[in-house]
């Protein structure tokens, strides 16, 4: 369970850094930040930045879409290749969220290793 | 330390690499973004707002449930505010692209793909034309008035959204807002003077002339063919000018042609109608227009109710444009169709010294310097060489596809600076056939055929427009810009232009076809067909009295002029096909399908082997002229001329027939139950062709020349009918809805009303039925 809790305090961080940073890219900040001050290992950074983006995404993609009976992934799942399938368009974008998410835990993890445990 | 770097450096490329655009595919990570992108571009359509747009007086503003606002202002100042932001909140990005178009500035946008249509759009005049119309609107004061605010209510619109908010178009393409301002309104209106009469057939019958003998060339494509249907029965004219001499050889003389895109916009059409008191079984006028357009999502049309003081008016507005453009108020109604008198002409332009040669004297070039910003690329600098006529659009650094030697120079009634803004405040606000007629005075481009009704039981219809008294084909062919004998002459005063009030018979009618009769006294020329007009001639005499049922079944009416007439002379070669047809283009109709293709071989047939030497066919005459020469069994032009042999009516309508079987033969069995449909394929794409956002396939009746003219190139873009009683009683529909937001529930919510020919009720006023939603502004 310990190991879980990083992954809730990335998701409540990076909801919230989002009112500051009204970037995409926030991602990537809080990510660092969370795989710099919380993670004990390079895979338990991965999946913690991975989890944790894909969560807060996930969280925000519900509450925004499945208010407005799945119109917008309706749309979008059409727009883009995916030959309208919705829960493809949901897959595209907690990976795209997950892989930032993850990689930029990892390059806060392996920051820590640099800067202060060497 | 190495991982260190390695992981960063990784993060940090994807994140640009999610950050741009590459090609047709987005930005990614900023467009799946569910706190910033795509994801926040859902609609709560409903939701009561409260807009502070710093009006003179508050106003409670209701939308009923199918989304269309009741404006309501004191003054016109507020009320076009309001306009300009209802058209923003619902139609930004429409009108953004609408713009760029127009004014080529596409590729800023979008990249390379786009330059050479920017550049034909700067090239062809339009932020010329533009510009000089803001200049004249600049100068009325309620014109004025009516763009700053309407601007303003614009930019208060854009002003008030971070990025979060900006329409789904912007995040996908990846571009931002822009201010709004007059000069962009100017655009728009030029933009659609430039879709009803920037598509002349000068070049097709250029090299037409050229490659046929006279003979032949006049008997495919006379010059004026007697017309039966004409709009405007008896032309009432007075104080005529004289016509002017046509000098010696005015045209060009062409070596080399190139093929070219060029069959002639049959697509492009509209129809209205209105009948008197003694045809309406109400007793009341009753007035009906469907303007035929490209049909896009989102559309083309925004309805609204537009009151000003006590004035109030409703119809449909352009995004883009203060005013209902076509609609009612309380006194009178209006609609347009199309009037295709050519009113853009070509010049060929002989080089002389730096300028160029007019009567052998050296004139000078003004420049105009365009600048095309690229996507991801340097700027393309465009130096423009203006002569007297207008811009020189092709020369050796933009040739044209027909003819690539040449240097063209387009004089162009939409260059001039026209104030159709006027002309709709004035149609908007008019009491009485004095004031429409003084109102339309001020519409000079493009010409349009401009339908009347009132409530005391008036009908009138004018062909309005500015025109050129021209000599006798003056314009109808690319003409040598050395003489300048061929330049424009004198205009036509307005109150000659070809008009009827309440005449005898009770009904006046446009569908596109030629204005008037022989006894008009002046020379035009343009693209004129009747099959839609003979059609609802028929339908409008054959009846004592209609009633606003009657009316939308005539403009739902299916029925196919052409094949019926065709079929006329070519049925006994058809193997019974047609005998138990009753010429009605539905959905699943074998018989339009085979008869369509079946002429386009007999047309084929019939014309490709007149331009042997060409090897293209410019342009095809026009349906009725081929009905003619197929009246003969060996006529001239039937014969092959690529064949020793000498063909008759019987050789070519068989072979034809049996091509034409095999061809449509697996359209027919895969569709059986909406061959026609799929045939002719109606679709509503997204107006950024952005796939997705549109409907790739509308099964629906009608068809080109067909009064329902649902085809692939154009359709009915807003149903209207007005019954001028008291109340005053409207139907109506266009196919899409009012939000330009495609996750709203607005977004095409009439386009199934619309295909299957239903009609919402429409009025003045909203009514007391419960508002779907308010705004007050303030």
């Amino acid at each position: 369970m310990a190991r879980a809790k990083p992954i809730l305090i990335l998701l409540g961080l990076n909801s919230l850094l989002q009112f500051f940073i009204p970037f995409w890219w926030v991602i990537g900040i809080s990510g660092f930040l969370v795989g710099f001050l919380l993670c004990v290992r390079p895979m338990h950074a991965f999946i913690t930045g991975c989890l944790g983006i894909s969560l807060s995404w996930l969280a925000m993609m519900l509450v925004t879409d499945a208010t407005h009976s799945f119109a917008l992934s309706k749309n979008m799942s059409a727009v883009l290749p995916l030959g309208g399938f919705i829960p493809g368009f949901y897959l595209l974008s907690l990976f795209i969220g997950g892989l930032i998410g993850g990689l930029s835990a990892l390059s806060g993890y392996y920051g820590k290793k640099f800067f202060i445990d060497k | 330390m190495k991982r260190f770097i390695l992981f960063s450096f990784l993060s940090l490329i994807l994140i640009f690499c999610l950050n741009t655009n590459w090609g047709n595919i987005p930005a990614l990570g900023s467009l799946l973004d569910p706190y910033h992108g795509c994801w926040q571009n859902v609609v709560d359509d409903e939701k009561d707002e409260r807009i502070n747009l710093g009006l003179n007086e508050k106003v409670e503003l209701k939308f009923n449930d199918r989304l269309i606002p009741f404006i309501k202002g004191k003054t016109s100042k507020d009320a076009y505010k309001i306009l300009g932001y209802l058209h923003a909140k619902y139609r930004l990005w429409q009108m953004d692209i609408t713009t760029r178009l127009a004014s080529g500035r596409l590729s800023e946008i979008i990249g390379e793909q786009t330059i050479d249509l920017d550049r034909y759009h700067r090239r062809i005049g339009m932020v010329y034309g533009a510009e000089n119309s803001l200049q004249t609107m600049m100068k009325d004061e309620d014109s004025k008035q009516a763009l700053l605010s309407y601007s303003a209510g614009v930019n208060e619109y854009i002003q008030s959204l971070s990025k979060k908010d900006y329409p789904l178009e912007y995040k996908i393409i990846g571009h931002e807002p822009e201010a709004w301002t007059p000069l962009k309104t100017c655009l728009v209106l030029k933009y659609m003077a430039n879709t009803l009469s920037g598509n002349t057939d000068d070049f097709s019958l250029t090299i037409a002339k050229n490659a046929l003998d006279e003979k032949t060339f006049r008997l495919l494509y006379p010059n004026h063919r007697k017309e039966e249907y004409p709009i405007i029965k008896e032309t009432q004219n007075i104080d005529q000018l004289k016509r002017p001499e046509a000098p010696k050889s005015p045209n060009i003389k062409i070596d080399n042609a190139e093929a070219a895109k060029t069959e002639s916009s049959q697509g492009i059409g509209s129809n209205n109608w209105v009948i008197g008191p003694q045809k309406s079984s109400s007793g009341n006028a009753i007035l009906c227009n469907d303007p035929h357009l490209p049909i896009n999502l989102p559309s083309i049309w925004y309805e609204c109710g537009l009151q000003i003081g006590d004035n109030k008016a409703y119809g449909v507005s352009l995004p883009g444009a203060p005013g209902i453009i076509i609609g009612f108020n309380q006194n009178i109604s209006w609609g347009f169709t199309n009037g295709y008198r050519d009113v853009m002409d070509y010049y060929s332009i002989k080089k002389m010294g730096n300028g160029y040669d007019v009567d052998g004297l050296e004139k000078a070039f003004s420049h105009r310097i365009e600048e095309i910003k690229i996507k991801g690329q340097k700027s393309i600098i465009d130096s423009v060489l203006y002569t007297e006529y207008g811009p020189l659009t092709y020369d050796q650094y933009f040739p044209s596809d027909e003819f690539p030697d040449l240097k063209l120079a387009t004089q162009w009634m939409a260059h001039r600076g026209t104030n159709e803004l006027q002309a709709i405040r004035g149609l908007n606000k008019a009491k009485n056939y004095a004031d429409y007629v003084a109102a339309i005075a001020h519409f000079e481009c493009p010409h349009q055929n401009i339908v009347y009704a009132d409530t005391k039981g008036n009908i009138a219809l004018w062909s309005q427009g500015l025109f050129i008294n021209k000599w006798n084909e003056q314009g109808r062919y690319v003409m040598d810009g050395s003489n300048s004998l061929n330049n424009w002459g004198e205009i036509i005063p307005q109150n000659q232009n070809p008009h009827e009030k309440n005449p005898q018979r009770g009904w006046i009618m446009s569908a596109n076809q030629m204005n008037t009769d022989a006894t008009y006294p002046y020379y035009y020329n343009g693209i004129f067909h009747e099959m839609r007009s003979k059609r609802l001639e028929n339908l409008l005499t054959a009846k004592e009295k209609f009633s606003t049922e009657d009316l939308k079944k005539m403009q739902l009416d299916n029925y196919y002029q052409l094949a019926h007439d065709a079929l006329e002379i070519i049925s006994p070669w058809s193997e019974g096909a047609f005998d138990q047809w009753d010429f009605q283009t539905t959905i699943d109709s074998k018989e339009a399908v085979l008869f369509w293709a079946w002429w386009q071989k007999i047309r084929a047939a019939l014309i490709d082997d007149e331009y042997l030497e060409l090897d293209f066919v410019p342009d095809y005459p026009n349906h009725y002229v081929l009905m003619e020469i197929l009246k003969n069994e060996r006529h001239p032009i039937i014969d092959d001329k690529g064949t020793q042999a000498i063909e008759e009516r019987s050789d070519i309508l068989k072979k034809s027939f049996s091509a034409a079987q095999d061809e449509v033969q697996e359209v027919l069995d895969t569709h059986p139950k909406d061959a026609w449909a799929y045939y002719k394929s109606v679709s509503l794409e997204h107006i950024g062709r952005i796939p997705g956002l549109g409907i790739d396939y509308i099964p629906i009746e009608g068809g080109r020349g067909i009064v329902n003219a649902a085809s692939s190139g154009g359709a009915p873009s807003w149903r209207m009918i007005v019954e001028m009683g008291n109340p005053i009683k409207a139907y109506v529909v266009y196919p899409g809805g009012q939000s330009g937001h495609p996750s709203s529930a607005f977004y095409k919510n009439q386009v199934e009303h619309w295909r299957s020919g239903q009609y919402y009720e429409a009025a003045l006023e909203f009514g007391n039925s419960k508002a779907f939603k308010n705004i007050s502004f303030y």
